[in-house]
């Protein structure tokens, strides 16, 4: 299929400028690596030196170029800070990362969907009101407040889920309601509208024409229809869960990508902070290429 | 008499139901439909022709409801059923098995994500009239190549994005025709597709109810399709009809201004195009209520009488009706 080969080499192409980018911003902010590890007050040879061993000496082209060689043998270079391979560090962060995603986006979207196909069925009753009164709170309220409210009812008041991730898939499911919140509610608004819209369509008179119930036509026709944006949605949002959890593991103290990218800033990691970053570009990508590729599957009139 | 009519429409009303209000679309109107015959509905864009016709399958929105009168179905099977008393569930075995019908737009009438074949098949499983996905395969296929669909096999995977529209609706044709269906309720099939396709289509739709003996409620605005096709034909404007008698009478002797109106509109060969006939103004809005002729803002022939009182459908001639004063010789 020349279509997904060309949105490949895209891929390449985005990889290609988000890497340039990252590594010019980095050398352009102010405060530099060497005076972060080391302490203020040491003599200047000793930075000197240190400076020299990081190959921060090299001109600007040739640290980008080595970097780019080796990124391509996928060596994204040693993290100042913990001393390790980047490419480890990022392995072993990114299983917590993909289990709470997973987790979360079941949570959203199993929720998101079956509340928006509810609401459009009893549009403007009693059940659409509750779950887009519920939806809207799901949009409109910040994860951080979510995560601190669940752990203060479920685990301070109600001690049902340990506080902070332990190890355990119980653990697990706190983070995952907090990090699926937003999801699941502009999953549920998304699903309801294009649901809602796909129910006017005349294709749905034309099944219930030929004998299918009303239930019968939504479930058979409308739905399929109505999940082609949803689906768009859902794999940005994957996507975006994958590579942003900073807040949701902060919180629950998970060692995943998000808690990595924040050490790396904190501590001006550069290698550090240039493989998350990538890593998290290349994920996107993946994300909405995985889109294209399901509605090509679901809508004929994509194929070429 | 009245064991000749497949279907009888008495004194139909269907309305727009609001929290506060309600809106009349169609405002008590009688239409036969004798087996056999085609019958026509004309009458102008919002006279509520698409909510007449969808009533009797009960196929209308959420929003409309009907509010009054009776649908009489009359079959061998089941004798004299009034379908707008029936249950959804029983109504659903009649749709697309006794009553079929074809929609305006056969573009968006089909569901894009789903083969044409599957959705003809759907008739079949749907009503368990053949369990055999093979054979229902097979009729579905004898179906298209029925309605004039070349290499039948072939178009059965088609999605309905690589058709044209008339193959569409010749589709959608297939569709209601699978189960051989008593009446078939075509809802203007052939407003979208351009003038010889609506010709083909047209002769399709006459060509099926003469073989199978179906009859057929076909609704349109152009006079044109109603003089190729039917047999009688009914006038509707704003919700009620205002005119009705057999195709030939209507054509020789329209009565109602409304109806001149609409035959003087058919441009002919050699006129000149600068003065093509239109009727005036445009439809009144349904929520005004007003005790006089709907008709009569518009009417270039109305009396004093048109304004106080709404005029009856009197019988004028044979089986041609009329409501106007004028023409009453009021
Ligand atoms: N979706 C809708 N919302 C509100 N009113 C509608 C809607 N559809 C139809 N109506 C009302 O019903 C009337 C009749 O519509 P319809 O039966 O579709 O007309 P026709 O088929 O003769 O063009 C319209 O004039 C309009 O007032
Ligand atoms: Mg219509």
């Amino acid at each position: 299929m020349p279509a997904l080969l060309r949105r490949f080499l895209g891929v390449v192409f985005v990889l290609l400028g988000v890497m340039l980018l990252i590594f010019i911003m980095l050398r352009i902010i102010p405060g530099d690596p060497v005076s972060v590890l080391l302490n203020e007050h040491v003599n200047p040879a000793t930075v000197e030196k240190m400076t020299e061993s990081l190959g921060l000496n090299k001109p600007l082209p040739e640290q980008f170029f080595s970097y780019l060689l080796g990124a391509l043998k996928g060596d994204l270079g040693k993290s100042y800070y913990m001393r390790k391979p980047v490419t480890a560090l990022i392995m072993e962060a990114f299983p917590y990362t993909l289990l709470l995603t997973v987790l979360s986006a079941a949570f959203a979207w199993a929720f998101g969907i079956g509340t928006g196909i509810i609401s459009a069925i009893y549009n403007n009753r009693l059940p659409d009101y509750i779950f887009r009164g519920l939806s809207l709170f799901g949009i409109s309220v910040p994860v951080f407040i979510v995560a601190l409210s669940l752990q203060y009812f479920i685990y301070f008041k109600l001690s049902l889920l340990p506080l902070t991730y332990n190890g355990s898939l119980q653990s697990m499911i706190l983070p995952a309601i907090a990090l699926g919140w937003n999801s699941a509610g502009s999953v549920a608004r998304l699903t309801r509208s294009s649901l809602m819209g796909e129910l006017e369509a005349p294709y749905i008179d034309t099944a219930r024409a030929k004998g299918l119930t009303t239930r019968q036509a939504i479930v058979r026709h409308g739905l399929r229809n109505a999940m082609l944006p949803v689906i768009t949605m859902m794999a940005l949002q994957l996507s975006s869960m994958l590579s942003g959890a900073v807040i949701t593991e902060s919180i629950f103290s998970i060692s995943g990508m998000g808690k990595l990218a924040l050490t790396a800033v904190q501590t001006r990691d550069m290698p550090l902070l240039q493989g998350t970053v990538l890593f998290m570009a290349f994920v996107i990508s993946m994300g909405n290429i995985l889109a294209d590729v399901i509605n090509t599957i679901l809508d004929p009139r994509l194929r070429v | 008499m009245s064991e000749d009519l497949l279907l009888e429409l008495r004194d139909l009303s269907v309305s727009i139901v609001g929290k506060k209000e309600t809106l009349p679309i169609v405002k008590g109107i009688d239409l036969h439909i004798p087996r056999g015959s085609i019958v026509g509905l004309v009458g102008e864009s919002g006279c509520g022709k698409s909510m007449t016709a969808k009533s009797i399958n009960n196929i209308l929105p959420p929003f409309a409801r009907v509010t009054g009168g009776s649908i009489i179905w009359r079959t061998e099977a089941s004798g004299e059923v009034d379908l707008a008393l029936l249950k959804e569930k029983e109504m659903r075995k009649k749709c697309g098995t006794e009553i079929a019908m074809v929609f305006q737009e056969p573009m968006t009438s089909l569901n894009p994500l789903m083969q044409v074949g599957e959705q003809i098949k759907e008739v079949l499983t749907i009503h368990g009239v053949e369990r055999d996905n093979k054979k229902a395969k097979d009729r579905v296929i004898e179906m298209l190549s029925k309605v004039g669909i070349a290499e039948p096999a072939l178009r059965y995977n088609a999605w309905p994005h690589e058709l044209s529209g008339g193959m569409r609706q010749r589709v959608m044709i297939a569709m209601a025709m699978i189960c051989q269906p008593k009446l078939l309720i075509a809802d203007e099939p052939t407003t979208a597709l351009d003038v010889t396709i609506e010709a083909q289509i047209l002769s399709l739709i006459k060509e099926l109810c003469r073989n199978n003996s179906m009859s057929a409620l076909v609704i349109t605005h152009n006079m044109g399709v109603v003089s190729t096709l039917c047999d009688y034909v009914y006038v509707m404007y704003l919700g009620s009809v205002v005119e009705s008698a057999p195709v030939k009478e209507l054509f020789n002797n329209p009565c109602h201004p409304y109806t001149r109106g609409l035959l003087s509109s058919i441009p002919h060969v050699g006129d000149n195009p600068e003065f093509l006939h239109t009727i005036p103004g445009n439809v009144p809005d349904m929520k005004k209520h007003f005790k006089g002729c709907d008709f009569c803002l518009r009417c270039s022939d109305d009396i004093k009488q048109c304004f106080f009182e709404k005029p009856a459908l009197t019988e004028t001639g044979a089986g041609h009706f009329v409501r106007c004063h004028r023409s009453l010789g009021a």
